[in-house]
């Protein structure tokens, strides 16, 4: 079974993450780098995805034609872009990759 | 002692001396200005001061933005700008009026901070057409797995 860190117990609350499959290799080589800051990523996704008071600055709700995406800064170059469904408890991942 | 236009007490150098704790007290609550020779000393609570160069800070920020968007400059104080279209930027302009307006009637800057932050990850987004596309891409299912 796999172990979870003890701020990582699952939950009933928890959101399932999905990604693009295109995107999981991206992701790896960001866990491979990064494990910290990609822990905390997962972690902030799957238990407070639209928190900003928890993000520690690091979630930002993007504006305009791209209202209702939400973007968390894994490190200062690396960023995700993902989408929430608060129903189903899902977050949908868009796009992962480095700053623009 | 005098009361001001601006609500503070004028007390002399002596006066704060010999009633330090009234005068301390009282400073919580209004400025104290205190005569001392030729200068005009003030005590203040120090939270009051805080807000006051916070608005000072985010009222020339404003006013700025302000400027370049009435001359249709490109904007020194948030380059990120030129990434938005046009639709987006009045869209930002509007937003960023209506929140200082909200911030300096409640004294609370955090949702002017968050708005700009916000603006600038979308401009920032905006100015990646690799980002762009997929965000701007409506497929789900298909072509999503679930993270382990």
């Amino acid at each position: 079974m796999k172990e979870f860190p003890q701020s990582m117990s699952p939950s009933n609350d928890d959101y399932r993450i999905e990604i693009k499959r295109r995107l999981l290799k991206k992701w790896q080589s960001l866990e491979d780098e990064t494990p910290e800051a990609m822990q905390k990523c997962k972690e902030f996704l799957v238990k407070t995805p639209e928190d900003r008071l928890r993000s520690g600055g690091k979630l930002k709700k993007l504006k305009g034609k791209h209202t209702g995406i939400l973007q968390y800064d894994i490190t200062d170059e690396a960023r995700v872009w993902y989408i929430v469904d608060r129903k189903q408890r899902i977050v949908w991942i868009k796009f992962v990759g480095h700053h623009p | 002692m005098v009361n001001t236009a601006f609500s503070d007490f004028i007390v002399s150098a002596t006066d704060l001396r010999k009633n330090q704790k009234r005068w301390f007290e009282a400073a919580s609550r209004r400025p104290i200005t205190i005569n001392y020779g030729q200068q005009r000393l003030v005590l203040i609570n120090r939270e009051e001061i805080h807000n006051l160069y916070v608005e000072k800070h985010y009222a020339e920020l404003i006013l700025r933005v302000c400027e370049e968007f009435a001359k249709e400059q490109k904007s020194n104080t948030f380059p990120w700008v030129e990434y938005l279209d046009d639709e987006d930027r009045k869209e930002f302009h509007r937003e960023l009026l209506t929140c200082a307006i909200k911030s300096i009637i409640t004294s609370d800057w955090t949702q002017l901070e968050y708005l700009i932050e916000d603006w600038k990850a979308t401009a920032e987004t905006e100015h990646s057409p690799e980002i762009v596309k997929a965000l701007q891409d409506e497929g789900i299912s298909p072509e999503y797995v679930t993270l382990e």
